[in-house]
């Protein structure tokens, strides 16, 4: 039976290597996702390092009735997504509850199609979102993440978040169905 | 719950309907039994929700695995003393500081300590004094 990830962080905080490099491939390739989606790889690579030494070297302190263990860790790499893009490129990340008056950063289907043929240029589609709608679209397909956790995850409402991830999912189906019926 | 109701709720809590609260799901289920486009509507979202899971997500790579457990077999840095104050003070204050205390400390060592101060400033305000006196 696989282990929860609150019974491998005790362990992790008790020494254990084992239990660490098992959380290192459960949410490794999910946290390496999600900042591939800001970030080049070699930055991705470090922001997802950073998080994953952290992990191991404050899981004595980690608190699970206070948070979720992958909702930390999601925001971990979040916000070193963020501290990167805002040194490298002053990547304009307001705060989100700005986030119900987002009409004029949503993007039409035919925007996101430029550069896409089919529906293997997905990835095209992705990158092209605004960024937090990319973000939370991320945190709910690749980690599984409700609305309630990417809410504390981004440090935003339930409502915001729940806008974004909608936002996004409709933005890459409409884009999809457009992709669909023009390759009919 | 109608169409409108289920593809909003779609939009935000995905296609899984084991993760949606159990109300929710019961009337989700209940919609998809009787109406094709809601199934439709179902279908898109879990095709789309694997395609970017797809498209996103990579093993990780082994040499970043390799730094991460390499960072394992490193005992984590301890706290100093000045750790905590550290971010507060300015680089190159501390150099500073102590270059002043060496000087001091040697600028009287080397003679010239406090009393003798006290003399020569009193042999200035005394010559000062003098030449007052001069008529």
């Amino acid at each position: 039976m696989e282990q929860s990830d609150d019974a491998l962080i005790r362990a992790v905080a008790a020494g254990d290597e084992r239990a660490f490099r098992r959380l290192v491939d459960r949410h490794g390739p999910k946290l390496r996702a999600i900042a591939g989606q800001f970030l080049g790889a070699g930055d991705a690579d470090d922001a997802v390092q950073d998080a994953l030494i952290r992990l191991w070297r404050h899981a004595d302190r980690f608190d699970p009735d206070k948070a979720a263990l992958s909702t930390w860790l999601y925001r971990v790499v979040v916000n070193r997504c963020i501290d990167i893009r805002r040194q490298r490129f002053r990547w304009p990340w307001r705060p989100i509850d700005e986030a119900e008056d987002l009409p004029s950063t949503e993007i039409g289907a035919d925007r996101m199609l430029v550069g896409a043929e089919t529906l293997r240029d997905v990835a095209a589609i992705i990158a092209s979102l605004p960024p937090r709608q990319r973000m939370a679209l991320m945190l709910a397909t690749v980690g599984d993440h409700t609305a309630e956790d990417i809410a504390a995850i981004l440090g935003v409402s339930r409502a915001a978040a729940e806008q974004l991830i909608a936002r996004a999912r409709r933005n890459v189906r409409d884009a999809m169905r457009k992709a669909n019926h023009g390759s009919d | 719950m109608d169409r409108i109701e289920f593809e909003n709720k779609l939009l935000v809590r995905g296609g899984d309907l084991e993760r949606w609260p159990v109300a929710e799901a019961e009337a989700a289920r209940r919609l998809l039994a009787v109406d094709a486009e809601s199934r439709a509507l179902l279908a898109e979202i879990l095709t789309s929700d694997e395609t970017v899971r797809t498209q996103t997500t990579a093993p990780l790579d082994t040499a970043l695995i390799g730094r991460v457990m390499a960072a394992t077999r490193r005992p984590p840095a301890r706290r100093g003393l000045l750790s905590g104050w550290r971010p507060m003070i300015p680089t190159g204050a501390l150099a500073i500081l102590l270059v002043a205390i060496v000087g001091f400390k040697s600028g009287y060592d080397d003679g010239f300590g406090i009393a003798q101060d006290l003399d020569l400033a009193g042999v200035i305000a005394g010559d000062l004094q003098g030449l007052e006196d001069t008529p």
